[in-house]
């Protein structure tokens, strides 16, 4: 009697001919989850099947799975030989300790089994009753299904709970793109919503050492970390330092537009490595209104700078602060995120940084210093580092 | 320069070689000082040696040496001896270290009445305050002896004495981690009651610590177990940390007049090179020469370190720069501005190690002013 594990896919099924590429794909993300199980994952009709892996490991199967988007739902199903006895010794087991209503489900793929569906299914509501006196059948409304698949390699699968997955879709059937992720509670979760909708994620870190420590970068380190099991088993970060582009500003312009200034010179140099890397779209944990750089004035001056057509994706714009903190905490980025390292430090914030850009003024403080040989440099000295 | 520069003394010290001999060779001589033939009981005898001598070196004959894991652990089972009920208080200093300060804010959370002692402009606990504060009600008072923040010396003397004046039955424990191995300590003349003390501060190994009882005081057990340290603190003895405990502690003893000297000699070198550049300064104590305390506007005292890293010289702040309210309550408490708590540095000096200090100076003073000039932002217009 061998443990495996059942997984069913949400969306794809609404896919026509791509259907073959979405499949393909979500197995290989789902094998890259559990890679060091040594499990087999394969494609059977409409499903997959996770097994040939050692049964101390499953609870720790079960939560990497949690983690794969493009999963719906899945289930740890018993295996047992085709025969009448074997499934019959197997369900009552599974529902010996139930009370309460319940149905047995069979699914007759092995169409030489001797009893057909409904015969099978009422076989075994008879014995189960025999062996469990707390239980009534119910076939409309009930509180407990059991399935029993049959198939057609002399084999069938038994379960009755079915674990709810993130659904979405596989990662990287929907492109790549750069998340900028900072050391704060917004941009990991953006960066899990995009992964949840199928994009392989890549993020860029924007720091100013010395002005901001090591530990600032080992919390961003952490959080890249969290976000691996989402993004199909690895994530990519370039590190970037802006101290020097940031101390021109703090010595060239306006105070007010340093935050605005700063932001323009991250976006450049996103859209850069983004174009070096073949990325499709720059995701930001944007959130409308939340903060002085967080108005459309502003998103819409930084956003200004781009020059390819690289859609900026914004997937939390328009959430509340408390919905994006209940993600973070489900994501369990939250403690990480709330730990006191900023990335870019205090020293340089403005007491009162602009909420309304305008973009002539913005180009006129940005053309007080050689912005261009600075986010050069800084380009230049990206560190990559692979998690 | 190539050779690391360490000025952070105060957070820990490195070992001596003795030191590092001592803990291989009790891996060779591993017995269990619990059991019962003949190298385990040699062990346990060293042990229990080492407890007497590290009393003595202190002053402390009239009272008994419990090891712990630790200054934090000591100063924890100081503040547990005392049976808090309905109308007794417990007072500490706001200057305290948060082995303190902490496990006096978790005391007050299950209801314990806790009464802090302001410190004056020096950064030393206000003694006057005391008749306000100390009253038949106060069950313990805990003062540390040096500052680990500023390197403040409290008048541990005056304060026991007062504080029995008005309490006989007080007791009195005393933070001493900074100040053993650093000025005199004589435990009987001081008149405490309770000790704390750490041996990574003076150059001994991390993991051991302990707490001088005076005789006649009972220890509440925190951990219980095997019974060893008399019952107060169960747990297979740190044989190789109480052993180089005691050898560090002699050593710091016996040399403290001339390593005072070295110290002295080495701050004011660095202090010098410091006013040679022309930076300006709030000094937050000059008490001790051991731990020099600055507070200096414009800067941040943690981009500073950050900056010093490429030179390998690492010293300390007062208060991290990305806390957005600096919450340093010791630079709070003398009166610091949110300003130049930002700014404030902590160098700490060991005798051992012996730098070119003129050159270290000058290296820290250049760095300071270049880095007020990028944090101010030299406008170019």
């Amino acid at each position: 009697m061998n443990k495996v594990i059942i997984v069913r896919y949400s969306e794809i099924h609404l896919k026509g001919k791509n259907r073959n590429f979405f499949e393909g794909l979500l197995k290989d993300n789902i094998k890259l989850a559990i890679k060091k199980y040594n499990a087999k994952v394969e494609r059977i009709p409409g499903r997959y099947m996770v097994y040939d892996f050692e049964e101390s490991n499953l609870q720790r199967i079960v939560s990497e799975l949690a983690k794969v988007a493009g999963i719906f739902s899945y289930s740890v199903a018993t295996e047992v030989n085709s025969n009448y006895d074997d499934i019959k010794d197997e369900a009552i087991c599974q529902m010996i300790e139930c009370s309460g209503t319940f149905k047995v489900d069979v699914n007759r793929g092995d169409k030489k089994f001797p009893l057909n569906s409904m015969e099978l299914a009422r076989a075994l509501g008879g014995d189960i009753l025999k062996k469990n006196k707390s239980l009534k059948v119910d076939v409309v409304n009930p509180e407990t299904k059991l399935f029993v698949d049959v198939r057609e390699n002399q084999k069938t699968y038994i379960f009755s709970k079915i674990i709810y997955g993130m659904g979405g879709m596989p990662v990287e059937s929907s492109g790549r793109g750069l998340l900028l992720l900072s050391g704060g509670i917004d941009s990991p979760v953006a960066g899990y919503m995009m992964a949840k909708r199928g994009v392989k994620l890549y993020a860029v870190h924007f720091h100013s050492f010395p002005y901001t420590s090591e530990l600032a970068r080992e919390k961003v380190e952490d959080l890249a970390r969290k976000l691996v099991p989402y993004n199909a088993g690895n994530l990519t970060v370039f590190m970037v330092n802006m101290a020097k582009y940031q101390e021109a500003i703090k010595a060239s312009c306006n105070d007010s537009y340093t935050i605005t200034l700063l932001r323009r010179g991250m976006f450049r140099i996103a859209e850069k490595l983004a174009g070096q890397y073949k990325l499709d779209m720059i995701i930001t944990g944007e959130n409308l209104g939340q903060v002085a750089s967080q108005t459309i004035e502003s998103m819409s001056v930084v956003e200004n700078v781009l020059i390819s057509d690289r859609p900026v994706l914004r997937p939390l714009v328009a959430f509340d602060k408390a919905d994006i903190i209940t993600l973070s905490k489900k994501i369990d980025t939250y403690d990480l995120s709330i730990k006191p390292y900023e990335d870019c430090c205090t020293v340089f914030l403005p007491d009162s940084p602009i909420t309304k850009p305008r973009l002539d003024h913005v180009e006129e403080e940005e053309n007080k210093f050689n912005y261009h040989d600075l986010l050069d440099e800084a380009f230049a000295q990206v560190e990559v580092v692979k998690f | 320069m190539e050779r690391i520069v360490y000025l952070d003394n105060a957070a820990t010290t490195k070992p001596f070689d003795e030191v590092c001999k001592i803990f291989c060779d009790c891996q060779t001589n591993f017995y269990n000082p619990s059991a019962l033939y003949d190298v385990a009981v040699s062990t346990k005898k060293k042990i229990e040696s080492a407890r007497t001598h590290i009393a003595e070196l202190l002053g402390g004959e009239n009272g008994r040496i419990v090891f712990t894991s630790g200054a934090t652990e000591a100063d924890n089972m100081a503040l547990n001896i005392v049976k808090f009920r309905e109308g007794k208080d417990l007072v500490v200093s706001v200057g305290e270290h948060p082995a303190i300060y902490e496990k006096a804010k978790q005391m007050e959370r299950t209801g314990v009445k806790v009464l802090y002692i302001p410190l004056d402009s020096n950064g030393r606990v206000d003694i006057n305050a005391l008749d306000n504060i100390i009253t038949k009600n106060t069950l313990l008072v805990s003062v540390m002896m040096v500052s680990n923040e500023t390197g403040a010396i409290n008048d541990i003397k005056s304060i026991t004495k007062k504080a029995k004046q008005i309490n006989p039955n007080i007791l009195v424990h005393v933070d001493g981690v900074q100040a053993v191995g650093k000025i005199k300590i004589d435990l009987m003349d001081l008149g405490v009651d309770l000790f704390t003390i750490s041996a990574h501060k003076i150059h001994g190994p991390k993991g051991i610590g302990a707490l001088w009882v005076k005789d006649k005081i009972n220890i509440v057990p925190t951990i219980y177990g095997g019974g060893q340290e008399n019952g107060y603190r169960s747990g297979t003895e740190n044989v190789a940390g109480i052993l180089a405990f005691d050898y560090a502690l002699t050593k710091v003893v016996k040399d403290l007049k001339e390593n005072l000297k070295k110290v002295e000699n080495q701050r004011n070198v660095l202090l010098n090179q410091l006013n040679l550049h022309g930076i300006s300064y709030k000094l937050n104590s000059s008490d001790s020469p051991y731990i020099l305390s600055l507070s200096i506007p414009g800067l941040r005292g943690e981009v500073l370190v950050h900056s010093l890293e490429k030179y390998k010289i690492y010293l300390s702040t007062g208060s991290a720069c990305s806390s957005k309210k600096p919450d340093n309550r010791t630079m709070i408490a003398i009166g610091r501005t949110p300003e130049e708590i930002k700014g404030t540095i902590r160098i700490s000096f060991s005798a051992y190690e012996e730098y070119d200090m003129q050159e270290v100076g000058t290296t820290i003073a250049k760095e300071i002013l270049l880095l007020q000039k990028k944090i101010k932002g030299i406008k170019n217009e």
